[in-house]
């Protein structure tokens, strides 16, 4: 080691660039180039990489193009790599730090024993702010920093610009909350309707979170929305956890608030440098804004390094929850073979008390060979009475250190098992082409351009099978395509801005109570991201994102014959009109700054202030048809609103002249409806006004031993911030729901009559009554605790 | 940096606030203050008849009036002169009709009666 450190001070050097898309879900990676002075690939040299707290040891070879790919590293670091070969200078870089699902890239020069070395550049970890096709890569630090509330997992998922939050759950890309897929260590959370608005994890177990919304490796699949993957913390050579407490009652919020959090983490060596555990569990409940909830989680893993060429993880989690009680557990063993190839075997399983059970194998096979990295892998699922069985084939193709290509194909066949009269008993297979690249501008990869396109399955939630199918029924299936830039300034700041569009290949629609599909829809997103770390212990993380969408049918309940009811239309014969989708929020505004201090003694403060802005959620006008069924469909309450010209309106029959200017004032302060009289509405074709809050977080640590960083931490969040200054700020709008008709529809309307033949109008009690805070989110909470680490 | 620091936050702040701007829509109302004269009419005969009443406000309004009337203007803004025809009445001796001037959280009736009640 000593000689290695000594080669260090007298080698040459390294480059280190951005991240590359890798197609790590539940790991991070390290590849690279390595050179002699001549720049020509050197082929033999050994890449040794040791990750600091575990002493886990990884080690390749570089090929005979000079490359080299080590897969399975755990993300975070700190991580030593040594790069070394006989008759020339190695290398060690020091405090690397990996990034889940990317690989640190790494172009390395030896030199000849006798000359000086060259640093290109600081030997830094690399950094990826923005995940390949859209999305956002956070550390442990950032989840730390963003100001909580309940400790949920959306409290940090809306940092990513993509995202959009509402009535129906967190959306990404605007599309329907349903059709995400939340992995953790790589094993899905089930069915979406199971746990749903649940937070999946504990915050406390989170090591980092990796969303992306248009990934180009063939091994993600199951979602038409976001992918976000979880891993959770691992044990390490140190014994350390946590004990705390979160509380929030009266006195500390504007809203009608009792909630409180206690939990602890413990993480311990049984082997030094070979066998960890971690354990973990919380409890939350209370009760926000008259409803009670609670959830449970109990965690507990174990990694073990079956000698240099295996690394075993196991994980089962317990989540007990005011929806439902749900076992899992994953098992993952990543295995270097020789040094051209790898293999990742994960297997997963999810038990939901009282309901059905999900099983996934698979198999990821690496192969390196010259430029090329081949994947060959398996997925196999039984969720519920659905085996999925999906293969795949994909090549990174590496033919200069500045250029990348990856070209893969999925394929995916769900087999319906079982005979049950009255459900669908079949479903499409799909097959599902990928292509991304990355193109760095310039010689230090501090600048590339990225993108890609595919077509993307997403999952049938298990509910909607239980329908008859009009025919062969279909996955949701989208086509989107990418394209990125990133900007890594020398100073530290990064930017990086993504454009995304889909084009909806298959939708659930259902007509009645029979599960049909539609291919009308499409998405669009612009995003811009700016990043900063400064030395002085600021980060700064701003993003503007638009998110668009448009469909013709958002399901989003579990009964069919509910959605069809409450789908909006005019043409009872034709409900598959265009518009803009319900989960369309467009305007997404997000700011993090978060100061520590990066010298301190006994005391340390930390502060961040969060700002969220985001466009009102859609909601449709309608016709209070309680009465009579004015569109004919045979459901009443979802027929839409026509708006009359003023002239059309003062010709109608008015049960009172007041509800005419009632109806006509309505009209006028509206944006939509003033500018599109003498028409039929479409559907979402209302927002609330745009919401916009700022939350604040101090935490203040003591330290009683800080050589192992051990120390008591008070904590406040305050939520809202702004609608402490004034009632006027922070304010959050409900939906209208409505005891008869469509959820997310105003009633503005209400015409008398019968067999079809109205006789008056009113103006509707639920447009009079205007629009409805919500008195949680529009209140400001706060909730203070105390977290011990040892 | 510290200036380029600055212009981040200006800009953060500039794009919330426009966004926040542009996304509230405000609409004008009908007006919320209005008279109108004279508010009752009365016609002996029940012929087919021409009249007209005076509207003053300082905003828009509306007029509500009964199938059976023709009337002109039904909806304008500020002080306007409004035509009423009032058709022949067969087969009964009176009639009555009532059309309703209307502005926000504001009503005004303007009665016309038609023959003389036997």
């Amino acid at each position: 080691m000593q000689t290695l450190k000594q080669i260090w001070l007298t080698t040459l050097g390294l480059v280190f660039a951005c991240a590359t898309a890798l197609a790590q879900v539940t790991g991070a990676g390290l590849r690279g180039f390595v050179y002699d002075e001549q720049r020509a690939p050197l082929a033999g040299a050994t890449v040794s990489v040791v990750h600091g707290p575990t002493g886990t040891h990884y080690e390749t070879v570089t090929n005979e193009k000079g490359r080299f790919v080590l897969d399975g590293l755990r993300p975070g670091g700190p991580y030593r790599v040594e790069v070394y070969l006989i008759g020339k200078k190695g290398v060690e870089v020091e405090d690397v730090t990996v990034t889940l699902g990317e690989a640190g890239e790494m172009e390395v020069v030896l030199q000849p024993i006798e000359v000086l070395g060259e640093v290109y550049s600081t030997a830094e970890a690399p950094v990826a702010p923005g995940a390949d096709g859209g999305g956002l890569v956070m550390d442990r630090g950032m989840v730390e920093s963003v100001p909580v509330f309940t400790r949920s997992l959306d409290d940090i998922l809306v940092f990513v610009p993509q995202t959009t939050t509402g009535a129906y759950g967190l959306s990404f890309l605007a599309s329907n909350p349903l059709y995400n897929s939340i992995r953790i260590d790589g094993a899905p959370t089930g069915d979406p309707f199971y746990l749903q608005g649940v937070s999946p994890v504990s915050l406390e177990q989170i090591e980092a979170i990796r969303v992306t919304t248009t990934p180009f490796d063939v091994r993600q699949s199951g979602f038409t929305g976001g992918a976000v993957d979880i891993v959770t913390k691992s044990g390490t050579n140190r014994i350390g956890g946590s004990a705390y407490t979160h509380f929030a009652g009266s006195g500390l919020s504007a809203a009608d608030v009792s909630h409180s959090v206690y939990g602890f983490t413990v993480g311990a060596p049984v082997v030094r440098d070979r066998l960890y555990v971690f354990a973990g569990g919380e409890y939350g409940g209370g009760v926000l804004d008259g409803m009670a909830e609670h959830t449970a989680h109990a965690h507990a893993r174990v990694d073990w390094n079956l000698g240099e060429a295996h690394d075993l993880m196991a994980r089962v989690q317990y989540l007990d929850s005011q929806v439902g009680d749900a076992v899992s557990f994953v098992s993952r063993l990543d295995s270097r073979l020789g040094e051209k190839a790898s293999n990742e075997l994960l297997a997963g399983g999810m038990m939901v008390l009282g309901g059905r059970n999900d099983w996934s194998l698979t198999d990821n096979f690496f192969l390196l060979s010259g430029q090329h990295r081949f994947t060959f892998g398996t997925q196999d699922a039984l969720l519920g009475p659905v085996l999925n069985l999906s293969a795949y084939a994909q090549d990174e193709w590496a033919p200069s250190p500045r250029f990348l290509l990856s070209f893969g194909v999925r394929a995916d066949a769900p087999l319906v098992l079982g005979e049950s009269a009255g459900r669908v008993d079949q479903i499409l297979p799909s097959v599902s082409p990928r292509l991304g690249f990355r193109l760095y501008t310039d010689r230090e990869r501090r600048a590339f351009l990225r993108g890609g396109a595919g077509l993307y399955t997403g999952r049938l939630p298990f509910a909607w099978l239980h329908f008859p199918g009009k025919g062969a029924a279909s996955q949701p299936r989208v086509a989107r395509a990418n394209l990125g830039y990133e900007q890594h300034f020398r100073d530290g700041w990064t930017i990086s801005v993504d454009a995304v569009a889909g084009k909806t290949l298959s939708d659930v629609f259902f007509e009645e109570n029979v599960l049909s599909r539609t291919d009308k829809g499409y998405a669009y997103s612009a995003a811009a991201q700016i990043q900063k770390h400064f030395r002085w212990g600021l980060d700064l993380l701003l993003s503007y994102a638009i998110n668009r969408s448009f469909s013709s049918f958002d399901a989003h309940d579990a009964d069919a014959l509910a959605s069809w009811s409450r789908h909006l239309g005019v043409d009872p014969l034709d409900k598959t009109e265009l518009s803009m989708s319900a989960f369309d929020r467009p305007q997404h505004l997000s700011f993090l700054a978060s100061y520590v201090s990066p010298i301190y003694g006994i005391c340390r403060t930390r502060l961040s202030v969060a700002v969220q802005g985001l466009s009102g959620q859609h909601y449709s006008y309608s016709l209070d048809d309680s009465v009579m069924d004015f569109n004919g469909d045979g459901c009443p309450g979802n027929s839409l609103l026509y708006i009359p010209t003023e002239a059309e309106l003062v010709g109608m029959s008015w049960t009172d002249p007041a509800s005419a200017a009632k109806f006509e004032n309505f009209i006028r302060t509206d944006e939509y409806l003033s500018s599109h009289r003498g028409i039929w509405t479409r559907r979402n074709a209302g927002a609330t006004p745009f919401e916009t809050r700022v939350d604040v977080k101090l935490a203040q640590d003591f330290y009683f031993d800080k050589r192992r960083g051990r120390h008591v931490e008070l904590v406040a969040d305050l939520i809202n911030a702004g609608n402490l200054c004034s009632p006027a700020f922070g304010i959050s709008y409900l939906l209208w729901q409505r005891e008869c008709g469509a959820p997310g529809a105003v009633n503005v309307l209400r015409p008398d009559g019968k067999d079809g033949d109205v006789t008056a109008y009113s103006f509707s009690a639920d447009a009079v009554s205007g629009l409805l805070k919500d008195p949680l989110r529009s209140a400001w909470r706060c909730s203070l605790g105390v977290r011990v680490c040892f | 940096m510290k200036r380029l620091l600055k212009r981040l936050v200006i800009v953060a702040a500039a794009v919330l606030v426009t966004a926040c701007d542009f996304e509230n829509y405000r609409g004008r109302e009908l007006t919320s203050s209005l008279t109108v004269s004279p508010r009752e009419f009365a016609f002996e005969t029940t012929a087919l008849t021409q009249t007209s009443f005076q509207i003053q406000a300082v905003g828009d309004w509306i007029i509500i009036a009964p199938q059976a009337l023709t009337v002109q203007p039904l909806y304008g803004s500020g002080d306007t002169e409004v035509s009423v025809w009032i058709p022949a009445a067969e087969n009964v001796s009176a009639i009555s009709y009532t059309l309703y001037v209307c502005g926000t959280d504001v009503t005004v009736p303007v009665v016309i009666r038609q023959g003389t009640e036997e």
